[in-house]
This record gives structure tokens, sequence and C-alpha cells, in this order.
């Protein structure tokens, strides 16, 4: 059963048909943030997100006779568009080159991040470092595993509307997300010689 | 708990309004016993607290503006150019129509002439000549019909024959029929050239000999507009 937001999202929908542009304004303002962010993560470029949120929007006003409220959501139904040209700039140009992990590591010895969370994230610099390398390992991720980061560990969706956007089960966003969390890790451990016992988390944990 | 159960919730153990607490309980229980699960957990924390970093950097990046302004004004060409497009599209069907329908009419006016002038037709007047035209004489001596040699009357059983070649070898002249509505110089009518029995012609309220009922002959029929006989001339 849809839920408000739906319900909502679906007769702003039904508007745009008929041409209401405050309907269309409305949709849009309530839809851009989200796809423009993961557009962002996805490409990790702003001027290519932007292009996937006009492309996506541009979409929806010819095609938006297509949707099916029956398939999904009017967002899934705004994601999956997305989803398809995120798809279509990596693969027409390949502009979106995914970072080795070697970069990562010689990356990590400047940033020299440790386990001890509260000192590095009190410092300007070293948090500016640190969400970069977060963005460049985000980005080093396989799509489908960077799909899941993104909407569920960058933007907050829970799991169920993280499956609605991603049009597959919930189960599946579980795994993606475990397994690219596990990559990350591993991305974003810091090089042998700058890493330091967690001595605050540890003690914590004992 | 194990440790490959503990890597299976680590990562929601690092946000804990994802896993519930008897299990973020355990799961903490193992940890201060487990040096390596200790160290994941660490690891866990740190990855959840980078993207939380990295989620709140982004949260404020929207589209530019001009952005919204100009989708906006796709959309509104997008359904004028809609509307336009259902528009030429009515109006093509309406011509469309139209233009079937004239030709429809055109059609039919044309059937209705063709019609109207390849019919064989002859004015009968009496100075034309053609077709001779005897009015209506006293019943008891014209309609006594006789073929070319004068002796026997006519007989049923029609069969049309040529109405081309109705107007020649009459043998007598058009007789009107005694049971008709006649006809006058001036009426409009087809000469239709039969074969049939002489007693078809007692039908048609001629006097017709019995013993020769059975014969055939040949015979012109006048007939008008409204397709009933209205004189006979024999054919000899």
């Amino acid at each position: 059963m849809p839920d408000k937001a739906e319900s909502r999202d679906e007769d702003l929908l039904r508007r745009m048909k008929a041409g209401d542009d405050d309907a269309f304004r409305s949709f849009y303002l309530r839809h851009q943030h989200p796809i423009y962010r993961f557009a962002l993560h996805m490409t990790g470029r702003p001027e290519s997100a932007e292009e996937v949120v006009q492309e996506a929007f541009m979409t929806l006003i010819r095609e938006s006779a297509k949707f099916d409220p029956a398939r999904g959501t009017p967002q899934a139904f705004l994601f999956g568009i997305a989803r398809n040209h995120v798809r279509r700039l990596m693969e027409s140009d390949g502009r979106f080159v995914t970072l080795a992990d070697d970069e990562l590591q010689d990356r990590a010895g400047h940033a020299s991040l440790s386990y001890g969370l509260g000192e590095s994230l009190s410092d300007g610099l070293a948090r500016a470092e640190m969400i970069d390398r977060v963005r460049r390992a985000v980005l080093a991720l396989p799509a489908h595993y960077r799909e899941a980061v993104s909407l569920c560990d960058l933007q907050g969706f829970d799991y169920a509307a993280a499956a609605k956007a991603l049009d597959c089960p919930i189960g599946t966003v579980r795994s993606r997300l475990a397994r690219a969390r596990e990559m990350l890790v591993a991305k974003l451990r810091p090089a042998p010689a700058s890493l330091k016992r967690p001595s605050t988390a540890a003690s914590g944990a004992r | 708990m194990t440790c490959a159960e503990f890597d299976t919730i680590v990562h929601d153990l690092a946000r804990p309004e994802t896993l519930g607490k008897p299990a973020a309980v355990i799961a903490k229980f193992h940890a201060r016993t487990c040096e390596r699960c200790a160290a994941r957990l660490v690891q866990a924390q740190f990855l959840a607290l980078a993207l939380d970093a990295t989620a709140e950097h982004s949260a404020h990046l929207e589209t530019p503006s001009h952005l919204e302004s100009a989708l906006v004004s796709s959309f509104r060409e997008h359904h004028r150019s809609l509307a336009r497009t259902k528009h030429r599209q009515r109006r093509a069907l309406v011509r469309r129509l139209e233009w079937s329908a004239l030709a429809a009419a055109a059609m039919v006016f044309l059937a209705i002439g063709a019609w109207h002038f390849s019919r064989p037709r002859i004015k009968i007047s009496k100075p034309a000549g053609a077709v001779a035209f005897v009015p209506p004489a006293p019943p008891a001596s014209s309609t006594n019909i006789v073929d070319g040699n004068g002796a026997q009357p006519l007989a049923a059983q029609a069969a049309v024959v040529d109405s081309a070649a109705a107007q020649s070898d009459p043998a007598s002249e058009f007789v009107p029929v005694p049971d008709g509505e006649g006809f006058s110089p001036g009426d409009s009518g087809v000469i239709v050239r039969v074969e049939m029995r002489r007693s078809a012609l007692a039908d048609l309220g001629y006097s017709v000999d019995a013993a020769h009922a059975a014969d055939m002959v040949q015979a012109d029929l006048l007939v008008g507009d409204d397709g009933w006989p209205r004189a006979v001339r024999l054919v000899q």
C-alpha cells in the first residue's frame, strides 16, 4: 500500500501528465536533492551529477506516461532513470575511472588517519582529507556496491527505501552494503607505518 | 557469539540505530573478549563516522537554481508542443474526413449520372416515327393482336431478346395494353424485345386464340418508367 509520500508523488505525476508545471516544480523540489547527491556519489563530479539530474528529469518529462504505479514508486522510477544515465555516462566516456588501491594507500600515508577518531575528526584539515579519501574509496567501489553505499550510508535511506529505489530485494541491499563496507574498510585502512593502535576504542570495547 | 557471527553484524553494531539492543549487548560482550573482533568493531566505527562525516558534508549540496528554471521551461515547452501536435492531428483528421465525405459524394453523383445516361431510353412522340404509336383504339378490334400472318393469337413465357433490336422488323403497330394505364405522346419508356407464348398476351388483357396459346412469338414491349408494359407490337 503506498505511503503518504508515494501518494503525493503519484498525484503530482498525474497532474504533470496534464501539463501542470506547478506539479512538476513540486516533484522536482522533492526529488532533485537525493538524485543529485546519488549522482554525485556515483560519478564524483558535480557537473556530471547536474547532467544526470537534468537528463533524469528530462526523461521524466518525455516519458512520464510510462510510469506504472503497480511496478514501483515514482521515486524508484526516477532513480531507475538516474541510474541508467549514470551507467551510460560511465560507459560512454569512461571518465569515472576508479582509483587504484595503491593511490589510496599513498594518500593514507599523508592523511595519517588513526583509529583515535576524536583527535582526527576534530581537526578540520584531517576531516577534509578524510572526507576526500572516503569519496575516492566510494568511487572505487563497483557500481552496484556504490549505489547501496550512496543511498544507505551517504543519504540515510533505510534498507526498504533503498531496495525500492534500486528496484531489488532488501536482502540484496543488505548483502551489497555489507560487502561494500568491508571493501571500504580495506580501502581506508591506514598504511602500516601510520597505523596507531585504537587505544580509546579498544579500551571501550574491553 | 562466534567471530564469524560477529563479522556479519559488525557494521550494524557500529550504527546503534540499525541493530536491536539485545544483539548489540551480546556483540559488544564478544568484542570485549576477542581482540580481533574488537579491532573489527573499531574499524567499523571508524568507517561509520567517516561515512557520516562525508554524508554531512554533502548534505547541503543542491542542484544549481538555473537547472530548475531550465527544466520547468522544458516541461512547459514539451507540453505546448504536445498540445500543438494533438491540435494538428485533430485538424488532419477533420480534413481527412471532409475529403472522404466529398469523395463519397462525388462517387455517388458519378454513379447516379452514369446510370442515368447509360440506360436505353426513347422519347415517344407521334411525328418521330421510329416507334409508331397507335392511340387507344376501340377495344374490340385493337386488342385482338395477331402476328404477321394474321392468324394465330399470342402466348406467354417471355424471354428478353434484345432491347436495341426492338425497333426493327415490326409486324404491327404498338397496341396499348387493354388493362394498362395507357400512354400519350411525350411519355418516356423503353422498348424490350421478348419471346413469349401467345397466352402471355391474354394476361395483359388481349384476346388470344386458345388453340395457339402455346406458340412462341417475338414481340416488342413498350415499358413505361414504372416498369409496367404500356403497349405491345408483334415482330415478324
